[in-house]
């Protein structure tokens, strides 16, 4: 089954990418510069194309649709009933669907469930990993003014952490500060 | 939102008013609202109504926004996303005849006349003009008809290419507009199969119509995709700025003071917040009488506003030389056409049904409605989407609150919402819009009551 991405930003269809391989998907993409639509999609032929639902392009898809009744529809309602799913496809991905007419809505239902379970398990997981990063870098800079110390003043690890622990609670400043600024001045006043 | 402000304004009217009457504006159901557009002029009266605070005198807080697509600002008011938009005519009707998308959508505000053209190529421009007759000074006699452009389909045709066109959207102005000039002059456009399984389309085709959103238009000409193009402002004044192709016609000469934008909002809407409705109405009129207040005297100001990039965001001059009263044709034969864009005189506002019924014979002319249909049906849909009681409603409130004169609209005691027959077309054809039948068999080329495809 062939997917064409149109009008897609690199980044969302990175996203996309995994999901439409894992299910066995052949990916196709236009070039932005690809400017005669009627013909690369004569030519690629594709079964469903997930468009961006702000690319002014989508006008053009809707005449291809309604010139050639078997080239990809709009995706409105599935089986006839008003699916949410693509609202929220549109609204939370920014994705609007096209399909030919014989891809099964029970697919179509499947591919859209999956895509807006997968766009928000992966922002979440960004997100977590946002919120480490900062935890990650203070770790990083009280190791490295570890090292600094025990280099400077030939101490072991234990020694040179109780060193940093007391100048930072007598300048009733935080250690990582301290790390921090011991790495850029040598000093720890 | 503010609700004193707009108890405020109600009373304000009211007080206005004295003792009268039944038209006292009432307190609108739903004050935030969102409003799409397209980045194009004719969307001027709903950036007027917002700029001049007409929205706000009405107890209205709009925001406006631009759509990228004519597809999702259909969507959006389908889904609720936005409250109304600055629509294609055909848009309500094709949406509610089920003719792409699915959906009940109203209009009780035509938005402007005219304000289209068309341009073709550089290299298309110089195979019509030895054909074009000229006037004493050497330039084109106007209009241009497409009867000089079929030799040149003709030479393309017998070489084996197809001649291709730009227009907007399937069921955009542009299209028929497009359609009704080729097939004026001998060049068939093609007919829309939505019945039948794979013909490639175009069928019978001379010129092979395509899609191109506006601003790409001239970009896409000039990749030579497309020899020519329909589209409204200011992307066939760009093409004269770049150098690139010529502006052949107008639509004001295709057919004299033809209906253009409309504004859409979904029944459902309407139904929900009836007042609202009407208040927005309201706006708009009196953003329609202010563009073209004192012979256009506004229009400088509004370019001004236009062009910022919120609104067309194009560069002034684009856009003033077809919003002051000219237009470019070959660089340098710039004519006068005081009404190349019209807001509101000739009563350009008022929602007649006879222009639904114009847009619905195009549809079936080129077979987006698949089979005949009696004059009743065309009136019915006309009915269902065309709204000019609720237009009388907003012009009542108006006059009694005193911002207009009654002389400003049609008289809604006698008014039937049916324009008397129209002749001023290119080709010379009588269009009378409660005879659609005997409308569509007056065309050589077009479908006709035995047809289907």
């Amino acid at each position: 089954m062939k997917v064409l991405l149109l009008d897609i930003d690199p980044k969302q269809a990175e996203k996309l990418d995994p999901i439409l391989s894992w299910v066995g998907m052949e990916l196709i993409r236009l070039e932005p510069s690809d400017i005669d639509l009627y013909h690369s999609i004569r030519e690629l032929n594709p079964e469903i194309i997930l468009v961006d639902t702000n690319s002014p392009r989508r006008d053009t898809l809707e005449h291809l649709a309604q010139l050639k009744p078997d080239s990809p529809q709009t995706v409105f309602t599935l089986n006839g009933d008003h699916s949410e799913g693509i609202n929220r496809l549109a609204a939370e991905v920014g994705l609007s669907l096209y399909a030919i007419n014989d891809v099964r809505a029970s697919l179509l239902q499947a591919l859209i469930d999956i895509t807006i379970s997968y766009f928000h398990s992966i922002d979440r997981l960004r997100m977590e990993v946002q919120a480490m990063k900062p935890a990650v870098e203070q770790r990083h800079f009280v190791n490295k003014a570890l090292m600094y110390i025990m280099d400077t003043y030939d101490l072991a690890e234990d020694q040179a952490q109780d060193l940093l622990n007391k100048n930072a609670s007598r300048q009733q400043r935080s250690v990582t500060e301290l790390a921090q600024q011991l790495l850029e001045t040598g000093s720890f006043v | 939102m503010s609700w004193y402000k707009s108890a405020l304004t109600a009373t304000l009217s009211a007080l206005a008013l004295g003792v009268s009457s039944l038209s006292i504006a009432v307190e609108p159901e739903k004050e935030e609202l969102k409003f799409g557009f397209i980045k194009l002029t004719d969307m001027a009266p709903l950036a007027i109504a917002y700029e001049k605070q007409f929205f706000e005198d009405e107890g209205l807080y709009v925001t406006l926004e631009a759509q990228a697509n004519w597809k999702v600002l259909l969507d959006r008011v389908i889904t609720g996303e936005l409250d109304g938009a600055h629509m294609l005519a055909g848009q309500p009707l094709g949406a509610t005849i089920g003719f792409g998308t699915q959906a009940h959508i109203i209009t009780a505000f035509s938005m402007d006349l005219n304000g289209n053209g068309i341009t073709v190529s550089n290299s298309v421009w110089e195979e019509m003009k030895p054909h074009i007759p000229k006037q004493k000074d050497g330039k084109p006699v106007h209009p241009i008809k497409a009867d000089y452009l079929k030799p040149v389909v003709d030479k393309y045709k017998s070489e084996g290419k197809p001649f291709k066109m730009g227009m907007v959207f399937p069921v955009s102005t542009h299209n028929y507009e497009l359609r009704y000039w080729l097939a004026a002059g001998g060049i068939h456009p093609g007919y829309y199969a939505p019945a039948k399984g794979d013909i490639s389309g175009q069928i019978n085709a001379d010129a092979l119509l395509s899609v191109t959103p506006p601003p790409q238009m001239p970009a896409t000409m000039e990749a030579g995709t497309i020899y020519g193009y329909c589209v409204g402002e200011p992307w066939n004044q760009q093409a004269v700025f770049k150098g690139i192709g010529v502006p052949v016609i107008t639509d004001y000469e295709i057919w004299k003071n033809n209906p253009e934008k409309v504004f859409g909002v979904s029944k459902a809407w309407a139904d929900k917040y009836p007042q609202t409705h009407i208040a927005v109405v309201k706006a708009m009129i009196r953003a329609a009488k202010w563009l073209d207040d004192n012979n256009n005297a506004n229009r400088p100001e509004a370019v001004k506003i236009l062009s910022r990039s919120n609104y067309v965001g194009a560069d002034y001059d684009v856009i003033a030389n077809s919003m002051t009263g000219t237009f470019e044709y070959e660089k340098g034969d710039k004519r006068e056409v005081p009404d190349f864009n019209v807001f509101f005189r000739y009563n350009a506002t008022f929602p007649y049904y006879s222009d639904a019924i114009w847009y619905l014979t195009q549809m079936r002319r080129w077979g987006q409605i698949g089979e005949h249909k009696p004059d009743s049906w065309y009136m019915d849909i006309a009915k269902k989407v065309y709204r000019p009681d609720i237009y009388a409603i907003a012009a009542q409130e108006l006059i009694a609150e005193g911002k207009m004169k009654a002389s400003e609209f049609p008289d809604f005691t006698t008014e039937t919402g049916f324009k008397p027959p129209q002749s001023e077309f290119i080709d010379g054809i009588t269009f009378d819009g409660s005879k659609p039948n005997e409308y569509l068999n007056k065309f050589k080329i077009g479908l006709k009551k035995g047809d289907s495809l």
